[in-house]
């Protein structure tokens, strides 16, 4: 594989890829996208492991979502610092505003829901593709997005 | 009441997300580091590569060469006693110096051989850097 053959390919998947990362960092667009070019990355290094019977696009996801996994793992654990609990949001990241609700909603759904939850809503993905991105079995998948949606809807019932 | 329409309604407007910019780019240049860095590494593969075959090459002819110099070519025992040195000591010197010189041999041969075995493992690194 060339490099100018998978940037190609990515091109055609990058889109996805980031929405998706950027959903689960939660409007963090820099984390999301270092997060994607590091996944992009590993994706190149690994090529050759590479199995024909997944699509490009679910193998890359699963890639992606397993970097997510190590970024949260990475990340220092939530303090209540009265500073950052009265920040003001930056009114120049038009993003973190315009999909306010999203990311609330989001943020209150436990991570498995939420990452069911993103790639069928979001990223169109069947229920298969969803467990082979997650390496769960499918009936587990149902089971987050059938719990993920009841979730979503109390919190944005709530939110209205 | 929010319905199912509306959840998808929801994620449908994010999918607009404006995510043009130079990704690609960036990435593109990580890239050619990684294949850069990766070159070195075949580089640095065929290069051990190489020196594993001619450490196992020399390590065969000088074990060989070796072996063959301790069975056929053993000491000639009358020329040691006219030396006048102590029997006992010269006898224990050859009899060890000939298993330490096959032992060489031995090591030789195994030297030569384990890089070229373990080429893809690093091992052949370690052992000789």
């Amino acid at each position: 594989m060339t490099r100018e053959r998978f940037i190609e390919l990515v091109k055609q998947e990058q889109e996805g890829l980031r929405r998706f990362l950027l959903a689960l960092c939660e409007g963090n667009r820099d984390d999301a996208d270092d997060l994607a070019q590091e996944a992009l990355l590993k994706a190149y290094l690994s090529y050759d492991g590479f199995v024909e019977r997944f699509k490009f696009s679910t193998w890359l996801h699963r890639i992606a979502y397993n970097s997510f996994i190590d970024y949260t793992r990475r990340q220092p654990p939530p303090t209540t610092d009265i500073e950052q609990a009265t920040e003001e949001p930056n009114p120049e990241d038009t993003n973190t505003y315009q999909y306010d609700t999203l990311y609330q909603a989001l943020e209150g759904l436990p991570p498995n829901e939420k990452t069911a939850i993103l790639l069928f809503y979001m990223e169109g993905k069947s229920i298969m593709e969803i467990a082979q991105i997650m390496l769960k079995p499918m009936g587990t998948i149902k089971s987050y997005l059938s719990r993920g949606r009841t979730h979503l809807k109390s919190i944005l019932n709530h939110d209205n | 009441m929010t319905t199912d329409n509306d959840i998808k309604q929801l994620f449908d407007d994010f999918r607009l997300v404006d995510v043009k910019d130079d990704f690609i780019r960036q990435l593109d240049k990580k890239m050619q580091v990684v294949d850069m860095v990766r070159e070195e590494q075949h580089a640095a593969s065929r290069f051990y590569t190489l020196f594993a075959a001619t450490c196992f090459v020399v390590g065969l002819i000088v074990g060989a060469g070796l072996l063959y110099l301790a069975l056929f070519y053993p000491i000639d025992w009358t020329m040691l006693e006219s030396w006048h040195i102590s029997t006992n000591i010269v006898l224990f010197l050859v009899q060890y110096g000939n298993v330490s010189l096959s032992l060489v041999a031995c090591l030789a041969i195994i030297l030569g051989t384990l890089p070229w075995i373990n080429n893809d493992s690093g091992l052949s690194v370690s052992i000789f850097c």
